[in-house]
């Protein structure tokens, strides 16, 4: 659980700190949801049985937000022409 | 079933108020006068089956923990009767303004102003609530401004009515003092509940008495009265004679349980009133436009009604704002007349000989005089005597009951004195002059003023009796004392017109100039008194404070801060959204820290 | 985006609150979060203009970084206490980081910033659904979050952003600015309202959302981003400069209008609850932000130029005092509503 956590807290401390490409910051987002998927796993040895289904999910959905994030990466770049956190004002 | 004829008469009261909104004057005429006649039913249903005193429509309006706000109507003699005086001098004096204001371009809508106010004053005299009374009374006051600077573009006449919303407000600020402190003691805003608490206490009594001394121009408040005769002779008539002065009394009525309960309260108001009737009085004597003398008369009378109060009879007040209105509207109507005949000339100095040109309207001002000097059997006699009466045998101050009788002297004086100036003696005026009265508009009301002059008296003493028994058997003197002290004042009367307006050669008047120049009162509290506070209030409010300290540590100081603050906190709005996100987890961060020492 | 497929996010995001609102485990409520972010993303992108865009990615990166935190917050909280349900009180990490994401979603005052920017960048119609209808789940949450020591918080927090809120729209000129800053000042009421009663919150928040709906569909219409803007719709198109005029007063919190009657009931239940710093630092901050309300309702309803052929404009048709007259009617039945409202238990 606590190797979960420290994972979670490096991605959240990563899409904090990351400056340069806006991809970067969706794979940090995609590393947090990594974690929590680790840390359902964990669960599940624990003895908590519908955490697996649960992991289930959490997948589905994670993967609908890095696909929304792709394709709000895509669009972004057709506007701006590049995925550079600085040409948008985000860093 | 006087519940439910209540109810109706309640509603005719709201399509009176739906004409309002009519095109057409003569319909909302029509149903004051209708309304008029449902009230007059009501209260023959009440005196029949005696009914004292009923609430209609409890309806809760606003809900607060313990405290509730309900909106209904208080019915009781007081109330039925008004509404009867009230629209029924309504609906004449609205006619009579068909004729006098024929030629003003706006006449549609001053009627409305008019049916408005009635309205107001109508909701003052029915408020069970104090938030009820409080729509009204300060319905009265704007439509009383309104009214008044009718003619706006006359100077006069609006400083007359700021004068009238400034003397009002002073008088709010008493009417203010007893709601919070009803507010702070009854649990629900309403007389039944203020009754019910059975307390005097010095803020209510203070307060109610300041209002009333605003709304009903008392002493020390009372300049605006006498000034409000810039407005329309309709207005006139209506505000300042009947109904909305009397406001003020009608408030003193409804808390009297509460005044009467200490003496010294008592004496207060029973001083004020008699201050106020003796000083109208003096004044009335010297005016020179007619209508000021009816405007201070009227203080006069205003003034005996709250003697009246402060003497432990408030039914005879309310007995005599009931008479009063009926004389009092038709004696504004009458120099209405005379001045609209006169092509808008008010000095009586200028009239002399009516009794030839205007029969009507001269015999309905001598009847208007005769019923308000208290002459037998006509209107003003029936509470005018017994005020006076109960005055007498009181243990109050005997200089005062002394003053009082002085007053009612001078009554007969001034107004034995309008009668001669405008009624009797030759005529004064310029040859030509269309003096006529061949208007339905305005003789129908003057005669229905007239009637009821006469026998209201007589119908209304049936039912408004005092409640405490009076006492029976009365000294031969003190019985005949206010008929004997009239009849001293018409004789003196004589006098004095002979030596000031007759005599030959000229007379040296320099003892009248108290009287003409009303008690100097205006030139000290309009003049002296606001310049010497202009100069304290420039000297050290201005420059001192308000331009030094207060301008540099209160607005531009704060101004600064904020500023200082906003400029700070706009900074931080670096469309940056990393940067927000960093600041987020950092403060994530130290919450969780806080939270796991804690 | 092709306008036939929009029906369908609006189903999403109308279900995320069916979800949210008939489930305790918080899975299920993180689910109906995600779903309601997810399907509103799209409409943020409307227009694909490059502000916009841009906007939508920042809303996009906070809403899945708190929607992760959320998760987080659920999964510590199971695995110490194996608790599920949101109301049932811990008083663990897991819960005020849950409580934490939730008020990072809705951008109360610590985790506020990116509210302004991404409302800057919007257009007016999809500003308005965030402000309004995408605090509806969050606020869900926070209610059955609200506990003795959230409670705290939550009303320091509250308090904090009602003054922030009116500090921050003083030297603001740009219109939809403005409205973000207001839109914090009025979260910081309605938590508070939420705090001291559930029914209290919801009432405020409908009353938010009643109010500020026309203001926002009438600045549409207005096309006015900036405040010099403001200043010379009056003569353009009066009926809406009136009706943002009358709804920045009720905004407010002006005594006739309805926003008042949801400031004075928060305060009343504040100061039943003897919570009277709270309620005094949130008049505070209501008191600063009169004055960028007022200066707003003030360039729309008083300032006209100096020679204006009043006879050509458009409104002398009359084409729409119905509309006018019926949103004033809205914003003055706060009269008529003060009775009903005042009688509702929290």
């Amino acid at each position: 659980m606590l190797i979960m956590a420290l994972v979670f807290c490096i991605a959240l401390l990563g899409l904090s700190l990351t400056q340069t490409h806006l991809l970067s910051v969706l794979l940090c987002l995609e590393m947090m949801m990594v974690a929590l998927y680790l840390g359902l796993g964990l669960m599940s040895l624990s003895g908590l049985n519908y955490s697996l289904m649960v992991a289930l999910v959490l997948l589905t959905f994670s993967a609908c937000e890095a696909s929304s994030g792709l394709a709000l990466l895509v669009l972004i770049s057709r506007s701006h022409g590049s995925d550079l956190l600085k040409s948008f004002n985000l860093s | 079933m006087v519940g439910m004829c209540g109810m109706l008469g309640l509603v005719s009261l709201l399509i009176m108020g739906i004409f309002l909104f009519d095109k057409t004057k003569e319909n909302l005429a029509q149903a004051i006068k209708y309304s008029g006649f449902m009230n007059l039913l009501l209260l023959t249903l009440m005196v029949v089956s005696e009914e004292n005193e009923m609430l209609l429509m409890k309806w809760e309006w606003v809900k607060l923990g313990g405290y509730s706000l309900s909106i209904s109507f208080r019915y009781d003699m007081y109330t039925c009767s008004f509404f009867v005086v009230a629209l029924y001098v309504t609906w004449n004096i609205l006619i009579f303004s068909f004729y006098y204001m024929s030629t003003d371009p706006r006449v549609d809508l001053f009627c409305k102003y008019l049916g408005l106010f009635l309205i107001a004053m109508l909701l003052l005299v029915s408020a069970e609530g104090f938030f009820q009374l409080l729509i009204g009374w300060e319905g009265v006051g704007i439509m009383s401004y309104l009214l008044i600077s009718w003619w706006y573009a006359r100077s006069d006449a609006n400083t007359a009515a700021l004068q009238a919303i400034f003397y009002n407000r002073i008088g709010d600020i008493g009417l203010v003092i007893m709601l919070v402190w009803s507010l702070m003691n009854t649990s629900d805003w309403t007389f039944t509940s203020l009754y019910a608490l059975d307390m005097f206490n010095v803020f209510l009594v203070v307060g109610v008495v300041l209002a009333a001394m605003g709304k009903s121009a008392q002493l020390g408040l009372h300049p605006w009265l006498p000034a409000a005769m810039e407005g329309p002779t309709p207005v006139s008539s209506l505000l300042h004679s009947s109904t909305m002065v009397v406001a003020g009394v009608f408030l003193l009525i409804r808390f009297s349980p509460i005044i009467l309960m200490n003496s010294y309260a008592q004496a207060g108001v029973f001083l004020l009133g008699t201050m106020t009737t003796l000083f109208s009085a003096i004044c009335a004597l010297a005016q020179n436009d007619m209508k000021k003398v009816v405007a201070y008369s009227t203080a006069s009378q205003l003034g005996l009604m709250v003697t009246a109060v402060g003497v432990g009879v408030p039914q005879l007040a309310f007995l005599h704002i009931c008479m009063h209105a009926f004389f009092k509207a038709m004696l504004f109507m009458c120099s209405g007349g005379y001045i609209h005949g006169l092509q808008n000339e008010q000095d009586i100095r200028k009239m002399g000989g009516f009794l030839f040109a205007t029969p009507i309207t001269s015999s309905c001002l001598f009847i208007g005089s005769a019923a308000l000097m208290g002459t037998p059997f006509l209107a003003g006699f029936f509470s005018k005597d017994p005020i006076i009466e109960a005055i007498n045998i009181s243990n109050m101050n005997s200089w005062a009951i002394g003053l009082v009788l002085v007053a009612t002297s001078f009554t007969a004086v001034y107004s034995f004195r309008l009668m001669f100036m405008g009624v009797g003696s030759a005529s004064r005026m310029f040859t030509l002059q269309p003096m006529n009265e061949e208007y339905n508009n305005l003789v129908g009301p003057l005669q229905r003023l007239c009637y009821g002059s006469i026998v209201a008296g007589v119908v209304f003493i049936y039912f408004l009796i005092p409640y405490q028994v009076s006492i029976l058997s009365l000294p031969f003197t003190l019985k005949l004392a206010a008929i004997m002290v009239t009849a001293v004042g018409g004789l003196v009367s004589w006098d004095v017109v002979k030596l000031l307006h007759t005599s030959e050669g000229t007379v040296n008047v320099n003892y009248l100039s108290f009287e003409a120049q009303v008690g100097f009162y205006s030139h000290i509290m309009h003049k002296i008194m606001p310049k010497v506070w202009m100069t304290l209030g420039e000297n050290y409010q201005m420059q001192m404070i308000d331009r030094g300290w207060a301008e540099l540590t209160l607005p531009q100081g704060f101004g600064q801060n904020y500023k200082l603050l906003a400029d700070n906190i706009n900074q931080t709005q670096t469309a940056l959204v990393k940067m927000y996100i960093a600041i987020m987890m950092l403060i994530l961060m130290m919450m969780l820290m806080l939270i796991a020492l804690s | 985006m092709s306008p036939y497929i929009s029906p369908l996010f609006g189903l999403a995001m109308g279900s995320s609150v069916l979800l949210i609102s008939s489930s305790t485990h918080w899975v299920f409520v993180w689910l109906g979060l995600e779903l309601g972010t997810l399907a509103f993303i799209p409409m943020l992108a409307w227009w694909h203009s490059s502000l916009e865009v841009e906007a939508t990615v920042k809303y996009f990166i906070i809403q899945a970084m708190a929607a992760a935190v959320f998760f987080f917050g659920g999964l510590v909280m199971t695995s110490t206490e194996y608790i599920s349900g949101l109301s049932q009180f811990v008083g663990n990490f897991g819960e005020v980081l849950i409580m934490f994401s939730i008020i990072m979603k809705l951008g109360l005052v610590p985790f506020h910033y990116w509210v302004v920017d991404v409302v800057q960048g919007l257009n007016y119609l999809p500003g308005m659904v965030l402000l309004t209808w995408q605090k509806v789940p969050g606020l869900m949450v926070l209610v059955q979050l609200v506990s003795m020591q959230n409670g705290l918080i939550l009303l320091i927090f509250g308090a904090l952003s009602a003054f922030w809120g009116g500090l921050g729209g003083l030297g603001q000129t740009q219109m939809r600015k403005l409205l973000a800053f207001s839109s914090i000042a009025h979260l910081g009421w309605l938590v508070s309202g939420c705090v001291v009663g559930t029914m209290l919150g919801s009432m405020y928040f409908i009353l938010y959302v009643v109010l500020s709906i026309p203001v926002f569909v009438f600045l549409y219409i207005l096309n006015n981003t900036h405040l010099n803007q403001v200043r010379a719709s009056l003569v353009s198109n009066p009926v809406a400069a009136m009706v943002v005029g009358v709804g920045f007063l009720s905004l407010a919190g002006l005594p006739p209008f309805m926003g008042f009657f949801g400031k004075w009931l928060v305060l009343t239940w504040l100061l039943n609850n003897f919570l009277v710093g709270g309620a005094v630092a949130l008049v505070v901050g209501a008191l600063v932000s009169l004055f960028y309300y007022l200066r707003v309702s003030y360039m729309c309803m008083v300032i006209l130029g100096p020679q204006q052929i009043m006879v050509s404009l458009s409104w002398r048709k009359g084409f729409m005092g119905s509309l006018l007259g019926g949103l004033v009617v809205l914003n003055l039945l706060g009269l008529l509503l003060v009775g009903g409202i005042s009688s509702l238990s929290k």
